[in-house]
């Protein structure tokens, strides 16, 4: 039975004005099916058990393990990002406060006695609550940098393993997916009025088929410049700048 | 990296990869050598070196002829035009080549492939045409994604280089270059950079300009170039309040509305929720710890946290006070208090507590905005009495109860009060009610109006509270607060002796016994009624 202790905690908490929007990031190989059916279908995760859409608030902080480790020059293998609004959250299965793909690796800091199922937001909590529960601002989120320090009671164990995670307070050190609000959808998600932004390689946005689902969006490409050869992991670090750079053109950010 | 000096392209790797672009060349090393290996290149027109690489044949598109190459050498340069047969060269030579086929009508489909084929081996005399169509590709979709575009993939890098090149500027290294930001906005190149001075803004003006004279289709004529330091991104966080307002205790899980009731510049959190955050904007002038009674320990410790901070602690009281759990309250804290008998404010009534706790903030925030910057409180410990007026009361009626209980509750007779009301009713103000309680306590200012809160008229008393008091002394205090009370209600004492009062209204003559709740009521002194519910404590006697 999860504790509700971290739930309640954020419930009460005051969402943070302002938006970031929801990010689902994902290669161009799968460009085609995307921008055919005009919608992103759940796909099996080993994690729940069920076929789930992961989308991220604001960072995009999906990784995919990129096997073959030397450079490539395929477009396939290079990442796009879309950018959604906010509303899509309310459409949430369920909401964490972490990648929960990494969990594994964090409970290991954690007591044994807590579960990822500790971490579920109330249905209906918005992920901005979340981060008005741990951050100041929403730029502070995007930087990573809670508020701290915080006093927790003896029995706010589980807020206060989660404080000390996302301010790097525990024995072992994680990236950044330990600190970016988690978005899961159980339905697939109609694209069409619910993308901001699609960034990828500029070439993409070459494909008449491209440009006419983002018209239908209404969306903004954001394309940036692929390398000859490229790393797929290290055009994280691109998508990252180029939502960075949204959320500042924007003044979300 | 292996030690093989010289390799021959022999096969180009990722067949399966689109149909444009480039591809990437795989070499065979020495003969009888069965690895392949990839080149390794720090600078896109040298090589470093060799990597053997273990891919499966079947992923290589083979040919013969290609290139030798050296260490130290030039790279050898793979692209591939659709069907053509893929153009497998040396740096130099790859981009002669390139160059022929960028004007040919093969790649006017792709513009924006064009665009990275270009910018990547920076051709530089096919720039203005290729970067303009590509503006005009991410125009097709609109302005915005393509002014957007323009800023971070031509302007952003042709002004970073003009930093870097500055004598005596930044090195290349330092992050204010990597992620400085530049956009055009209203016939203004806005730069967000830390740094300013004749030289640099010499330098920026001048690549800007030469930008609109390359490419006069993208770049705005006679835009100014503004630099500006970049620190002054808007915080997105919740607007900095005048007063926050800390929830401590159960209060925190009644259902609120805080946005419908408060409209001074104040903000609702959580205890658990409120972390004092110096780095987070603009202070709070005033912090209000707020709790039940009986969660009056916790409310001590939350305010302890507050630091330095001015910060008040309130205490919401339902029912009469109990003086021993102040003092209680007063041992753990030297933070000054407030009791608010706020009945509604943490029952379970329904009521919004929200609408009590505005009150509060519009009266704490009066009398910060009388006083900036000072504690605005009229004493250490206070006690704030809240008393609607009902429709068919008067003023003097209101005062009277308003008054008794508050004598009732631990307030300190002549101590400092301070009155606050809204009454529509009162054509002149709420003067009418100052009048009645200047007898029996120091009013430190004129009466302030606040803004209506509910139907009713309101009148509230924020008054010194009884510290440190024997129980004797509160009932002489409050024997002598009673025989002032009689007066003003207009009543004439006509004998006196210690709590019993012989008393006139002028018609009728009352007899009036003030007792100790703790004690019986002697046999002869039964009241027959209560002159108002807020005497619970006092026996009132009963009228000859």
């Amino acid at each position: 039975m999860p504790t509700s202790q971290f739930r309640n905690f954020v419930h009460r908490a005051t969402p943070l004005d302002g938006q970031l929007g929801l990010t689902h990031v994902t290669d161009c190989a799968r460009l085609a099916s995307l921008v055919q059916s005009e919608r992103l279908e759940p796909r099996l995760c080993s994690v729940f058990g069920e076929k789930l859409i992961y989308l991220f608030y604001g960072r995009p902080a999906y990784r995919r393990e990129w096997a073959e480790g030397e450079a490539t020059s395929n477009l396939d293998n290079a990442r796009i990002c879309l950018l959604l609004r906010d509303d899509v959250a309310a459409a949430a299965r369920r909401i964490l406060p972490f990648d929960s793909g990494g969990f594994n690796r964090y409970s290991g800091a954690f007591h044994s006695s807590i579960k990822i199922a500790d971490f579920e937001l109330a249905p209906g909590d918005h992920p901005l609550k979340l981060i008005g529960a741990f951050y100041s601002s929403l730029e502070r989120y995007w930087t990573m940098d809670p508020i701290k320090p915080r006093m927790f009671h003896a029995t706010q164990n589980v807020v206060r393993s989660y404080h000390q995670l996302i301010t790097g307070g525990l024995a072992e050190k994680f990236d950044d997916r330990c600190a970016t609000v988690e978005v899961q959808l159980a339905d697939p998600l109609m694209l069409a009025d619910k993308v901001l932004a699609m960034i990828g390689p500029n070439q993409i946005f070459d494909d008449p088929v491209i440009k006419a689902f983002m018209d239908k969006c209404g969306a903004e490409p954001r394309g940036y410049r692929l390398t000859h050869m490229f790393h797929p992991p290290e055009t994280s670090a691109r998508l990252y700048s180029e939502v960075e750079r949204f959320l500042d053109d924007k003044g979300w950010l | 990296m292996s030690t093989v000096a010289r390799a021959r392209a022999i096969a180009l790797f990722n067949p399966a990869a689109p149909k444009q672009g480039f591809l990437q060349p795989v070499f065979a090393g020495p003969p009888g050598d069965n690895k392949v290996f990839v080149q390794s290149m720090s600078r896109l027109n040298v090589i470093d070196g060799f990597l053997p690489v273990d891919w499966p044949e079947r992923d290589c598109e083979r040919f013969d002829n290609g290139p030798f190459a050296d260490v130290g050498g030039e790279s050898v340069w793979g692209f591939v035009f659709g069907s053509s047969a893929p153009l497998v060269l040396p740096w130099t030579h790859f981009r002669t080549e390139m160059s022929k086929l960028l004007s040919s009508p093969l790649l006017s489909e792709s513009p924006l492939l064009a665009f990275d084929v270009v910018d990547t081996l920076d051709l530089k005399p096919l720039k203005t045409e290729v970067f303009t169509r590509a503006y005009q590709q991410y125009l097709s979709f609109s302005r915005e994604a393509a002014d957007n575009w323009r800023d971070r993939a031509i302007l952003e890098p042709v002004l970073a280089a003009a930093i870097k090149g500055v004598k005596g500027g930044l090195p290349s290294s330092d992050e204010r270059v990597a992620f400085f930001r530049a956009r055009i906005r209203e016939g203004q190149v806005l730069i967000g950079f830390d740094k300013t001075g004749g030289t640099l803004d010499r330098a920026l003006n001048n690549a800007y300009r030469a930008l609109q004279r390359n490419f006069p289709m993208i770049f705005p004529r006679g835009a100014k170039v503004s630099v500006q330091p970049r620190g002054s991104r808007k915080v997105t966080g919740p607007v900095p309040a005048r007063i926050i307002v800390v929830l401590v205790g159960r209060i925190r899980h009644e259902k609120m509305q805080p946005n419908r009731s408060m409209t001074m510049d104040a903000r609702i959190v959580d205890a658990d929720h409120f972390a004092p955050d110096p780095g987070a904007g603009r202070e709070p002038e005033l912090i209000i710890v707020l709790g039940a009674q009986g969660d009056a320990t916790e409310v001590a410790n939350v305010g302890r946290r507050m630091g330095t901070r001015q910060t008040i602690l309130v205490i919401l009281s339902m029912a009469a006070p109990s003086l021993i759990r102040q003092q209680e309250l007063e041992r753990k804290t030297n933070l000054p208090t407030i009791t608010f008998f706020a009945p509604f404010a943490t029952g379970s009534s329904g009521r919004d507590p929200a609408q009590q706790i505005a009150l509060l903030v519009d009266l704490l925030g009066a009398e910060l905005k009388r006083s900036p910057g000072k504690l605005p409180l009229i004493a250490n410990h206070c006690l704030l009495m809240r008393e609607p007026v009902r429709a068919k009361q008067t003023q003097t009626e209101a005062a009277f109860r308003l008054a008794a209980r508050a004598l009732r509750a631990g307030a300190l007779l002549d101590g400092s009060a301070q009155l606050y009301c809204h009454d529509f009713r009162l054509p002149t103000g709420c003067e009418e009610y100052s009048a009645l309680l200047d007898p029996l306590f120091r009013r430190t200012h004129p009466i302030t109006q606040l803004r209506p809160v509910g139907r009713r008229p309101t009148v509230l008393l924020l008054v010194e509270r009884v510290e440190n008091a024997w129980p004797s002394q509160l009932s002489r205090q409050f024997v002598e607060g009673a025989r002032r009370l009689f007066e003003v209600r207009g009543w004439r004492i006509l004998n006196r002796h210690d709590n019993v009062f012989e008393i006139t209204d002028g018609q009728r003559q009352f007899g009036v016994t003030i007792l100790d709740a703790d004690q019986p009521p002697p046999r002869k002194a039964r009241p027959r009624r209560h002159p108002a519910s807020a005497e619970r404590r006092y026996w009132w006697c009963t009228a000859r």
